[in-house]
């Protein structure tokens, strides 16, 4: 059994139209799809907008339920749990996400921010100001600025932010969502490198979500292709990447613009 | 003469913590149907660059200081709110990164689309209308009789970015600034719509001025590329010769940070440090204090690095530490 697993997941959303709203069609957002992930893997899912990756994500995150099929993470049945237990399960499941800009409150400090996190696992950790900080200094942040709001901060130290509040409460799984889209290249690279880091020392398990498909490469061991709510391919990220076999990945790597550097 | 010839261009804002110059003497030019790259970090000033030329610099706090801007007989810094309304939109066209943003969800795409040709070339509505359906035809987008009376928020990201090059292109200006106009959209939707601005430029002869952060679309869609960093161009050449012989350091150290270009497993390099504050004045080179500096370190120039050209067309900042750094590129595998 793997650490987790999804079987024949599938969410449909029913949208009323028509006169009176009598006539009603289906889209199958996320279609029967089965997928496992080892602990300490990073699991790549690519695919074009609209493919069904947000709302699987949601449905790993326990954020909507599934229509149909289930989720277990360390042989437990999360779709059959009931709300409650579901909202104490939800410090399990972190996220992080493309617009560091947006997605940290403004009015708080990273010590609230980050001692909110740590609190949700211990909620009564006596010395918190100390785990702030070395919370703060495993993702490269200097404990300084403890007292200091996200706008102080550039792109790059605010997403490292929003990595350490994800980690804070010692999640078994991450979900990161377009975590480096939105900053330039060479911080990008350090964000990599700081995940692939905190992968290595924390044994972190992580879907990593992308449409950049180099950016998936390097930091992936496993990559999932997804294309009208269903898995088309799932294969060790080169082997995908040197023969790709379903025509989504094709099309998604024939888009990726490419340097020529040959002279 | 070029179309568009940029002289000595700076522009800066003042502000509460001082003078910022956030574009400090950038020369560069257009020719007809060229495409030129801009190129370079948040802030480097590569917008503002852009803005400049078109008077869409929020004045105050912003101030251009000095330069020139040949467009024709005309100086574009010079001209005022009035004489540059007729070169904005008319002879110059601009895309934006977020087609959400710069289209107005209240109005129709007609709307919003036939209003350069009431404006520019006096059309009537109907005429106007007939010309807006097929430019949206040109563009892609189906079925253009019915899709014209949709508002913005009925199309997709690709579709909004396709109006919006479909409104830049309409009044068939000379140049066309696009500023990151593919960085929100996903790659199969960007790829579509670099295709359709190189298919549209090939047609109608339109120059283009194109910024990006992205190296790759740069190597793909530009002929001529500036890097931009702090405010200047630090190094300045033909879009091949730029990723093959790149002789500034910033250049090579952005080319290594790629990380298509970097084996699985390894560290991705990263450049050290941050981009300087440009409200303190940069005295010498602007990339010192981030350079890796050679062995045999002949030093960062302490006085402000002029360009100079090391092969022809190819401009690079005369900084022998910054020539000097020993930052290998990584080659494609």
């Amino acid at each position: 059994m793997s650490y987790l697993e999804l079987s024949e997941l599938t969410r449909h959303f029913t949208k009323r139209d028509g006169f009176l709203g009598n006539r009603s069609t289906t889209v199958k957002a996320v279609d029967g799809v089965t997928l496992s992930i080892e602990k300490g893997e990073i699991l790549g899912l690519v695919g074009e907008s609209g493919c069904g990756k947000s709302t699987l994500s949601r449905l790993i995150m326990q954020l909507l339920r599934p229509t149909s099929g289930s989720v277990v993470l360390e042989d437990e049945r999360l779709a059959e749990l009931s709300l409650r237990e579901i909202r104490k399960r939800r410090r399990d499941f972190q996220m992080i996400f493309q617009d560091p800009y947006a997605s940290l409150n403004p009015r708080m400090t990273i010590f609230s921010t980050l001692a909110e996190a740590i609190r949700t696992r211990h909620p009564n950790h006596d010395i918190i100001e100390q785990a702030v900080a070395e919370l703060m200094e495993r993702v490269g942040l200097d404990p300084r600025y403890i007292r200091k709001y996200p706008h102080e901060f550039s792109g790059g130290q605010r997403q490292r932010i929003a990595i350490a509040r994800a980690i804070g409460p010692e999640p078994k799984l991450i979900l990161a969502d377009e975590p480096v889209s939105a900053l330039d290249v060479s911080i990008q690279s350090q964000i990599l490198n700081l995940l692939k880091q905190l992968r290595a020392e924390l044994g972190l398990t992580m879907i990593f979500i992308s449409h950049d498909l180099s950016v998936v490469r390097y930091i992936a061991d496993r990559i999932a292709v997804m294309d009208e709510g269903r898995i088309v391919e799932v294969g060790e990220a080169d082997d995908l990447f040197e023969n790709p076999k379903s025509e989504t990945a094709k099309t998604l790597l024939s888009a990726i613009p490419k340097i020529d550097f040959a002279s | 003469m070029a179309l568009l010839e940029v002289r000595d261009l700076r522009t800066s804002f003042h502000t509460r913590d001082g003078v910022v110059k956030a574009v400090d003497g950038v020369s560069f030019d257009v020719e007809a149907g060229q495409t030129v790259g801009i190129v370079g970090e948040s802030g480097s000033g590569k917008s503002v660059t852009c803005y400049s030329l078109l008077g869409l610099i929020p004045k105050p706090p912003g101030r251009i200081e000095g330069g020139e801007a040949r467009f024709g007989d005309l100086d574009l810094l010079q001209l005022n709110e009035k004489k540059l309304r007729g070169v904005r939109g008319k002879r110059i066209g601009l895309i934006f990164q977020d087609p959400m943003t710069s289209l107005n969800p209240f109005l129709k795409i007609s709307t919003q689309l036939i209003e350069p040709l009431l404006i520019h070339e006096g059309l009537s509505k109907s005429e106007a209308l007939k010309r807006a359906i097929a430019e949206l035809g040109a563009v892609g987008i189906p079925d253009p009789e019915k899709r014209v009376h949709s508002y913005p928020h009925e199309f997709s990201g690709g579709m909004r970015q396709r109006v919006m090059i479909a409104m830049a292109l309409i009044t068939r200006p000379e140049i066309l600034i696009a500023d990151e106009p593919t960085t929100a959209l996903d790659v199969t939707i960007q790829r579509q719509v670099l295709d359709l601005i190189k298919a549209r430029q090939n047609e109608l002869g339109t120059a283009v001025i194109f910024i990006t952060h992205d190296l790759a679309v740069v190597s793909e869609v530009c002929d001529y590329v500036n890097v931009m960093y702090a405010g200047r161009f630090v190094e300045r050449a033909p879009v091949k010769t730029l990723f093959t012989a790149p002789r500034h350091a910033y250049t090579r150290a952005l080319q290594r940070s790629i990380p298509a270009m970097q084996t699985k497993g390894d560290l991705l390099y990263t450049i050290p440090g941050l981009p300087p504050n440009l409200a303190q004045s940069l005295a010498g080179c602007a990339f010192a204090p981030r350079c890796e500096n050679s062995p045999d370190d002949p030093g960062h120039t302490e006085f402000r690095p002029q360009l100079v050209e090391v092969s022809p067309d190819h401009w690079v900042q005369d900084c022998p530490g910054c020539l000097a750094a020993p930052i290998e590129v990584a080659k494609a595998n």
